[in-house]
């Protein structure tokens, strides 16, 4: 039903790739803003005016590495994209005023290029998705991320959005739905149910209408998967919503999305004028009887409301309180109608598999965890951003491969956001598939992946992620509420030094007693940093509690720095960005900190060269030794 | 469809759709719980009702599982046992727990010591629901004995500014009944969760004080809380209550079924007044009003003659021969008796009796100049009035002059599940009420110009919104009209021809609790219009009008708002103080409870009056108790007569009154409540 209209747009979008003088593609979805993009975009329109050239620019969304950000690619005309990594304005000046004037492609500058393997002979610059951190991706959900305009319809279309929907409608229901068993697909917000299972469910429900909802309120710490992919390929959800409004004989669909995503707000309400316009959404769907409505509603900034229930009652204009289940949403959900719920990410997974086929899909990952899954990979790994790999790698293929390993020795992995659990290096090994996360007493969740090295203290860790939880708790169910308190409590007590061995008792049964006992999903899991940590941790917890001493020096009650004399070489980096002037010394001499007047600030550890500066038991060391005239 | 399934190992078999929960309480199978209560659907927020169910990972709660065919269900189970202990400590950790855990608390029971330097031996009350605690029972239950968890005092200021109930949210233990009965029974959420995470506490939208957010101080919050949180100001530091009596209210026609808690221990008294069957809630004067009017400081409880102007306290035995020789004295002229419609239907019947045959002359009721010439109307509207039930099968509503922001409050229920089924609810109120903000259709005529909107609508030909209305009416099947006391008072004509044009059902709802007993009974007004002589006041205010030289014998429950230069005061036994009954505004038969002994000397009106008639000489005076009335009018004592123009010299009370007087001269909330309420005119 599309044919005429993407050859159409085909034509156009090539057009626009084309032009005489090139095409620059810069990514400005929010982790590039953050990084600085638009005002290297701003350079750049300011450079091509002084060039005077006429070089379009394309502003595309995020492409996975973060710390290549800002990130540019240049197009010269009959060459392919060439990208050029971590882009301030002024180097945006150099590079563009250096390719459009002599066409010197600076291969020193780039670190790959988008086209065919021979140019990687001709100019010597590899291939982009040979890069390390990407080599090892599949990329089928985040396919286009980053190489198309999102908010250009032409292009989306062009690149074969909408296919899946097509291939539905002529399915029938029950045929995508077979075609989504075949796929294997589970639900990417975390649980896991198989997503077949759910939309037969909602299917099979009595009662209408039925309704589709979108679950884009990712609120996890550290996680932007599904912000990627609705700023940086909106009609892939939109598609998957649809078809999921399709399958089950809804004809209304509602994303809830953080309100905290403008950029995504504005990229999807985008896309879903652009779906009306092109007749993808209306009534009668190109002819095909299919009715279809999309709007988005903005969440008010509740983590809770993730879950599926609290996310229901939120859309109600209600509180953002999960219910007991059942009744499933399936059966009675948004205004006491069947719903169908599922992830941002399962429905950005859904086209493909329509497009594609189910048994494409299931090559991917295990038998059991088939396809892909994005992940946010962050912390202290050498290379982070959103990645998309097959399940069942290892967690160390991620870490090691991925993220390029990390420059401190490793110490701990925190799998599914918030209330998953901390695994260490000895269990690195472990495949990522749901089941092997629950056994570890983890959870795959919506994908977070925080990696930790020997700087890090786990137990501050834990009282992060608990103080998280015991904020953003309902407050509904006595467990929860009350538990998460209790936790953020003890573990505030034992940071501040005041621990004693009855505390890690206390932290046990609450733990467990949220685990087993809490109403939804965030009750149950909150206490799982705590539970981990301590099955893997329990060392870093007693030397806590019973030496009083933070080893990674990080609680500031409970370490003192002191400059070895064996690794200072007297260079005086330290004294000069100390702002109490608390290190002295003379120029090629060790170095003394008075640990009086030390603040703790790290500034010293920081520029120390030689990584001199150490954490120490408070009163251990003889940082005291240093008189000074003016104290009495 | 039933089910068969095991519990705790014997088989049990239950209903479909039937929660574990209830199945266990059918056997008699103990399961703490605090989050559920009778009515509210099951929320499971407290989770100590948590069991184990073979084949599930996890422990689900008892009152949101259903029963399913072969589930294996333990309650007691070790891994349950310490779950609940543990969420009870979670639960205790932040609730004081002085009740529970004090070192002195075994012998506290025992010898009740106190810490105060002095020979009375007392218990510490820190809590208003000590011994009438659900968290204690629970705790009791599971025999816990050490909270083992970090307490945390919430620290929050004690609310009391609004009247009737304080809120101590330091004792709360978020089970969210209050919450849940509000949008129950009115489908709002006064209170309601704030903050979120560990800080979840229940307060109002914006921190507003309860009167502002728009509470009808119904009380079933108070009421559903399980813990001290929500308490009574009057019966704060009562302690546990010794009796439970079933009463019905008289502070209005509707006749809500009460229960009086009291103290039988030392000083007797009501210490306060609930619903008596949970979900049918009273509305604040039957809740809140009780205690405060019976209690009051200015109850008439000593017999006095008075002379000059000077009260002297006298003996029954001496005032009775007072009264009886200055009323021999009297010429049938001279007398009148004003009797109030609150009265029970034994006090009405002996009044008018001793009125019209010991003094010629009938009764009057001391609201008829309320309705003036339109008494007659109101009979006949009263007689057809059915119960509010009635609303419940009704596909229209018209609703004339109910307010309910305070006053019947719990009528709302009623419209609201109307409005939810999807019947019709019209209202017709010039100004903004409680069922305009939910109605249909809100017909809204200048104040004034009700009683011509209700006639063009009876004659099926309005304009605009009266057209509708009048379209909903033809097409309406069981049509019922709810008529407030404002329209019953100013235009019941207009509600009459209403009535007979559309054939609709009526509930009338007249302010005095027993009006439609005390038509039955005869009483209403006379044709006399010149200021008696001797003036004899039952449950009746003075009259403005009164002449210095009228001798007036005062009975009443209270002492009277001005004084008098001659007469006599009789103190009459207040509600919950005599046995009796009344005739609610639809006929129905309701019953008052003698719950505590009278106030000071007072003594059941009827008892008065038959002394004074005995003393008199008169027979058919001679009644034992308030049964032996009751009997007597059983047999047929209906007339329905009575009718003539008022007296001028008598005046319309206000609304909201008992015996004469405005109920918020004895209730301080109702005071507080006066300022801010929409009176009806």
């Amino acid at each position: 039903m599309l044919e005429q209209a993407r050859l159409d747009a085909q034509e156009r979008w090539q057009k626009r790739q084309n032009s005489e003088q090139g095409v620059i593609y810069i990514g400005t979805a929010s982790c590039g803003r953050a990084a600085g993009a638009l005002e290297t975009l701003q350079v750049i329109k300011e450079t091509l005016a002084e060039l005077g050239k006429e070089v379009r620019i394309i502003e595309v969304g995020c492409i996975g590495p973060c710390y290549l950000e800002p990130l540019m690619d240049i197009a010269l005309p009959g060459m392919p994209r060439v990208c050029y990594p971590n882009v301030t304005p002024a180097k945006a000046r150099q590079i563009l005023t250096a390719c459009l004037t002599t066409g010197d492609l600076q291969p020193g500058r780039a670190i790959g290029h988008l086209g065919e393997d021979d140019f990687t002979q001709t100019s010597g610059i590899p291939l982009f998705f040979d890069l390390p951190m990407l080599k090892p991706q599949v990329r089928i959900i985040l396919n286009k991320c980053g190489l198309i305009d999102p908010e250009d319809f032409d292009a989306a279309l062009a690149t074969g959005a909408y296919k899946g929907l097509e291939r539905a409608l002529q399915l029938g229901q029950d045929g995508t739905i077979l075609e989504l068993q075949k796929a294997g697909l589970r639900g990417r917000g975390g649980a896991g149910f198989p997503t077949y299972r759910k939309w037969q469910l909602a299917r099979a429900a009595v009662g209408s209408p039925k309704y589709v909802v979108c679950n884009a309120d990712e609120g996890d710490p550290g996680a932007f998967m599904n912000r990627a992919l609705l700023e940086g390929d909106p009609h892939a959800v939109l598609e998957g919503i649809m078809i999921g409004g399709y399958a089950i004989g809804a004809r209304e669909g509602i994303v809830y999305m953080r309100a905290e995503y403008p950029l995504a707000v504005v990229r999807l309400g985008n896309a879903i004028e652009q779906a009306y316009a092109a007749g993808l959404l209306g009534n009668n769907i190109h002819n095909s009887g299919f009715d279809f409505d999309i709007r988005i509603q903005e969440g008010a900034g509740a983590f809770v409301c993730g879950e599926e229930t609290a996310l229901i009652a939120s859309l109600e204009g209600l509180r953002g309180m999960p219910k007991p289940r059942p009744p499933y949403p399936t059966d009675e959900g948004y205004l006491g109608k069947p719903t169908l719920i599922n992830n941002t990410e399962s429905f950005g997974t859904v086209p493909a598999i329509l497009r594609e086929g189910g048994e494409w899909f299931h090559q991917f990952g295990t038998p059991t965890n088939p396809g892909t899954k994005t992940f946010s990979l962050v912390g202290k790994t050498r290379y982070t951003g959103l990645i998309e790999i097959q399940l069942g790698m290892t967690l160390r293929q991620v870490v090691e491969e991925i993220g390029g390993g990390t420059r401190l020795t490793f110490k701990a992995i925190q799998t599914g956001g918030p209330l998953g659990g901390c695994l260490p290096a000895d269990q690195l090994d472990t495949p990522i598939t749901y089941e092997t996360m629950r056994e570890l007493g983890s959870i795959m969740g919506s994908g977070g992946l925080i990696v930790m090295d020997e700087s890090t203290c786990i137990v501050d860790m834990a009282r992060y992620f608990v103080g998280f939880a015991c904020s953003e708790s309902c407050g509904n169910c006595t467990p929860c509420r009350v538990g998460t308190r209790i936790l953020k409590d003890t573990l505030e007590k034992i940071v501040q030094g005041e621990g004693d061995s009855d505390d890690l008792d206390v932290m046990r049964r609450a733990a467990e007693t949220m685990n087993n006992a809490s109403l939804c999903g965030l009750g149950q899991a909150a206490s799982n940093p705590v539970i981990s940590s301590l099955h893997f941790f329990m060392k870093e917890y007693e030397e806590h509690i019973h030496q009083k001493f933070c080893s990674p020096a990080v609680c500031t009650d409970l370490f003192e720095y002191t400059i070895l004399a064996e690794r200072c070489t007297g260079c005086g980096a330290c004294i000069r960005v100390c702002e109490t002037g608390a290190i002295q010394g003379e120029r090629k001499q060790p170095h003394v900190l008075d640990t009086i007047q030390c603040i703790k600030c790290k500034a010293c550890v920081q520029v120390c060269p030689t990584h001199a500066i150490v954490g120490m038991p408070v009163g251990t060391q003889a940082g005291m030794t240093l008189v000074r005239e003016e104290m009495p | 469809m039933s089910v068969t399934l095991t519990i705790n190992g014997k088989e049990q078999t239950a209903e479909t759709g039937q929660t574990i929960l209830e199945l266990a309480r059918a056997n008699n199978i103990y399961i703490p719980t605090l989050c559920d209560y009778p009515g509210l659907p099951p929320h499971g927020s407290c989770r100590l009702c948590i069991v184990q169910v073979k084949g599930r990972s996890s422990t689900p709660t008892a009152c949101t599982t259903q029963v399913e065919e072969g589930m294996v269900v333990e309650t007691d189970s070790p891994l349950v046992k310490e779950l609940r202990v543990e969420l009870l400590r979670m639960l205790l950790a932040e609730h004081p727990g002085n009740c529970l855990f004090c070192p002195e608390n075994e012998h506290c029971k025992e010898c009740m010591v106190t810490l105060r330097k002095t020979s009375v031996t007392t218990g510490c009350r820190t809590c208003p629901a000590d011994q009438q605690c659900e968290l204690q029972d629970v705790v009791n239950s599971i025999g816990l004995k050490s909270v083992a968890y970090p307490a945390r005092y919430r620290g929050l200021r004690v609310e009391k500014e609004d009247p009737f109930f304080d809120r101590d949210y330091n004792l709360c233990v978020l089970c969210s009944r209050c919450i849940r009965v509000c949008e129950a029974l009115h489908f709002t959420n006064i209170p309601t969760y704030v903050m979120r995470g560990s800080e979840t506490r229940v307060g109002t939208s914006f921190d507003k004080s309860h009167m502002d957010a728009g509470c009808s101080f119904c009380g079933a919050c108070v009421d559903a809380c399980p813990t001290g949180t929500l308490w009574d100001k009057t019966s704060r530091w009562d302690g546990k209550p010794d009796e439970e009596v079933h009463s019905t209210c008289p502070f209005c026609s509707l006749g809500c079924e009460v229960s009086l808690l009291t103290k039988k221990n030392g000083s007797q008294m009501i210490i306060s007044s609930h619903p008596a069957h949970i979900g049918e809630p009273l509305c604040v004067k039957g809740r809140f009003g009780v205690t405060e009017m019976v209690n009051h400081p200015r109850r008439l409880k000593t017999v006095s003659h008075v002379i000059a102007g000077q009260s002297v306290h006298t003996s029954w035995e001496d005032v009775i021969q007072r009264t009886a020789a200055r009323l021999s004295a009297c010429e049938p002229g001279d007398f009148s008796m004003l009797v109030s419609a609150d009265c029970s239907s034994e006090d009405l019947y002996i009044a008018n009796k001793f009125s019209r045959q010991v003094m010629g002359s009938n009764a009057i009721l001391n609201t008829a100049a309320r309705y003036g010439n339109r008494l007659k109307t109101v009979q006949r509207l009263l007689q057809s009035s059915q119960a509010p039930q009635v609303l419940e099968n009704a596909d229209l509503v018209f609703c004339l002059g109910m307010d309910l922001q305070y006053f019947q409050s719990n009528l709302e229920v009623y419209l609201k599940n109307a409005v939810e089924r999807g019947a019709r609810v019209v209202t017709l109120n010039s100004r903004e009420h409680v069922p305009g903000r939910f109605a249909t259709l809100w017909l809204q005529p200048q104040s004034g110009e009700e009683a011509s909107s209700l006639d063009a609508i009876a004659r099926g030909a309005g304009e605009g919104k009266e057209q509708e209305v009048v379209n909903y009416l033809n097409e309406a099947k069981k049509p019922v009209l709810l008529v407030g006391n404002d329209f019953l008072v100013r235009m019941p004509d207009a509600v009459e021809r209403l009535v007979l044009a559309t054939g609709a059902a009526i509930v009338a709802i007249p302010a005095e609790a027993n009006l439609y007993g005390a038509f039955q009974l005869g009483l209403g007004a006379v044709s006399q219009q010149t200021m008696p002589k001797v003036l004899y006041l039952v449950g009746s205010a003075l009259p403005q009008s009164i002449t210095p030289d009228t001798f007036i014998i005062y009975q009443n429950t209270h002492l009277p708002a001005q004084n008098f230069l001659e007469g006599i005061l009789l103190p009459m036994a207040a509600f919950g103080e005599a046995e009796g009954s009344m005739v609610d505004q639809s006929g129905a038969i309701k019953h008052f409870s003698a719950a505590v002994m009278p106030a000071g000397d007072a003594l059941p009106g009827w008892d008065i009056l038959c002394k004074i008639g005995q003393a008199m000489g008169k027979l058919g005076f001679e009644f034992a108790g308030a049964a032996e009335i009751t009997r007597v009018i059983d047999t047929g004592w209906r007339d329905w007569q009575s009718s003539g123009p008022v007296p001028a010299w008598l005046d319309a009370p206000e609304e909201h009154d008992y015996m004469g007087t405005p109920l918020s001269t004895w209730v301080a909330g109702l005071r507080q409540l006066k300022n801010t309420a929409r009176e009806e005119t």
